[in-house]
Parts: structure tokens; C-alpha cells; sequence
């Protein structure tokens, strides 16, 4: 079904991907939040029927490369919060180009996920210069879309912290960091102290974030007593 | 030419103080955002502080001030500030508010 202006999620996803998204139950769970958050894309909703309540959701065709860049960063950071920050917050831009650069300036794929070396270095530019991530698609350095995997990692984040084992302390505590966990960050942190500038740099914010927040949840349980 | 200047900055200075009184803070939001922090610290350690924003920080402690500082001077109040928090939030969801004088009565009395 096709719409004036607008565009049905399955049809993107084909258009853009060549998905069919009916196929991977897994993906099409993680592609509808980001269209149904709020403010984020711009949506058309179409009625069904007359007699229906339920209303198509269509992805307007101006928000078409926002979306392809939102499903592509989903394939590196997992979380939709997180990727819907990377297109609002420069920092957090920032912060998911440096984390990706530190990932592959020592390898060459991660395991399990498929990825051409130098797609992913003109997709680091890209994230760390100015243009419009709403009006400009990002390149697409993966073989086939880790949302699309069938062994549960369904982003290069989740297959970096499965092999922790294999991460510098350098990587691990960026990566525990970016993925919201930060205990985990802050823990390597205490052990490492790291020799290149970048690093040093988050380093510190690690320490900062942690002590606020541990500053913040004894203020609020001393509130309570 | 000199009391011309003299009128522009008097009028200015004039203007001042209105330019900075405060908008009024609504008690229920501020209520809403104390409830936020405490659900988003009891769902995770060390969350609430990343997802908490300065201005909504602010706030949750606007609703704070005014439950503590009314339960001791305005009303006999027998509930804790958080069961009252809790109440004045669930305000948020109604349409026909009550005013916050009555709201802040009637959290007393839970």
C-alpha cells in the first residue's frame, strides 16, 4: 500500500534495506519504537477503515533518511534512547564516533558481525563532522544489519560486551560507559588509568558521572529516612 | 538632551523588577518530578542522576520545599512529604484540578 507522502514501516524497510521486515520478528521490534517515539520522526497516521480505530503509522518521506540513519545506528548502539540522543546531542554524537573509532582502530570486525574496514572509517567522519543527520544518510558499513542476527546480539554493542574477555581496559570501560552501565565503567576505571588523551578525557567524566550519581542516591535515601 | 537620557534609564530601572519576578511553578508537575526521581533511583542504583535534569531536579525540589515547609506551618499534617508527593502527582492525569491550596490540604489529610 502505498501512500501520498507518506510511507508504510514494512515499505521503508524494503526501500532502504532491501528487508522484508514480516521475516525478522526481532528486527521489526526493534524499528517500530523508533518510529512510534514521540517528536522524533515525522509520521502520518492514516485510518484503516471508516469503521477501524487503528491507524496506520506511516513514516513521512522527509523523515526517510533520518530513519535510515536512526535503523543503522541501531545496528551499532542497540538502545533507541541512545540513538535518537546521538541526533540531538553533539556530545553524544561525539562520544559514539570516538567510542567507534577506539573499536576499530585495533581490529578488523568484530566477531559474529560483518563490517568493511573502510565504510566504517568514512562513517566515523560523518558522525564527527557537522552534517545534518536528518538530511544526510550515513554509510553503511555493514554486510548484513546485525538487527538482523539470529544468535540474540542484535547490535555491535551487545557482541562487544559478550566477549568482554577480549576488550583492553581501554574499550571495556568505554563501552560499559556508552551502554548506560555505569558502575561497570566506573569500576575499570579505578583499576586503569589510560595513557592517550581521548581517553584520559573520559576517564575523568566516568569518575565525575559516578560520584554525582552515588552523591545523588545517598541524598535521596537520606531525604527518605 | 540630558533628560531625555535621564528619562531612558529611569524607565529602564523601572522595568526591571518586572522583567524578574518568577512564573509560577506548578505544584503538581514539581510533585510528578520528585515521584520520577524516587521511581527512577528505586529502579536502578546510580540511575536517577542520569536521568534526571537539571530543571527537573529543580522542580522535584520546589514540591519538596512546599510539602515540608506547609506541614509545618499551615496544616496538621499526619502523612509523610513523599505519601503526599504521591498524591498531589496523581493530580497530574485529572482535568478539573482542584486549586493547589485544596490540593495541599487534602494531601494532609491521606
Amino acid at each position: 500500500m502505498k501512500f501520498k507522502n507518506g510511507v508504510t514501516i514494512p515499505n521503508a524497510i524494503r526501500m532502504l534495506f532491501s528487508i522484508e521486515l514480516s521475516e525478522h520478528k526481532e528486527f521489526k521490534d526493534l524499528v517500530y519504537p523508533l518510529v512510534r517515539s514521540k517528536g522524533f520522526l515525522k509520521v502520518i497516521r492514516k485510518k484503516m477503515s471508516l469503521e477501524s480505530k487503528k491507524d496506520h503509522l506511516l513514516i513521512s518521506t522527509e523523515s526517510l533518511d533520518k530513519f535510515y540513519n536512526a535503523v543503522l545506528l541501531q545496528g551499532f548502539f542497540a538502545d533507541s534512547k541512545k540513538v535518537k540522543d546521538i541526533f540531538t546531542d553533539k556530545e553524544k554524537r561525539m562520544r559514539a564516533a570516538e567510542f567507534l573509532e577506539l573499536i576499530f582502530y585495533n581490529r578488523q570486525s568484530i566477531l559474529g558481525v560483518g563490517m568493511q574496514a573502510d565504510t566504517v572509517r568514512k562513517l566515523i567522519l560523518q558522525l564527527k563532522s557537522d552534517i545534518s543527520l536528518t538530511d544526510i544518510r550515513l554509510e553503511n558499513p555493514f554486510s548484513e544489519l546485525p538487527q538482523l542476527s539470529l544468535n540474540g546480539m542484535t547490535s555491535v554493542m551487545q557482541a562487544l560486551l559478550a566477549q568482554s574477555a577480549a576488550l583492553s581496559n581501554d574499550e571495556s570501560m568505554m563501552a560499559y560507559f556508552l551502554n548506560g552501565e555505569l558502575q561497570k565503567a566506573y569500576d575499570v576505571s579505578c583499576s586503569h588509568q589510560p595513557q592517550e588523551a581521548m581517553l584520559m578525557k573520559y576517564h575523568a567524566l566516568i569518575q565525575k558521572q559516578y560520584h554525582d550519581a552515588k552523591e545523588f542516591d545517598d541524598f535521596l535515601d537520606n531525604l527518605i529516612k | 538632551m540630558l533628560n531625555k537620557k535621564c528619562l531612558l534609564i529611569i524607565t529602564c530601572i523601572a522595568c526591571l523588577p518586572t522583567l524578574s519576578i518568577a512564573k509560577p511553578i506548578s505544584l503538581v508537575e514539581s510533585c510528578v518530578e520528585l515521584v520520577n526521581i524516587y521511581e527512577s533511583k528505586n529502579s536502578q542504583r546510580l540511575l536517577a542522576a542520569q536521568t534526571t535534569s537539571l530543571s527537573e531536579g529543580l522542580r522535584a525540589g520546589y514540591c519538596l520545599g512546599v510539602l515540608t515547609n506547609s506541614a509545618d506551618f499551615e496544616y496538621n499534617c499526619r502523612s509523610d512529604w513523599f505519601r503526599r508527593a504521591e498524591f498531589i502527582a496523581t493530580f497530574s492525569q485529572e482535568n478539573n484540578r482542584p486549586s493547589e491550596r485544596k490540593i495541599l490540604k487534602l494531601s494532609c489529610e491521606i
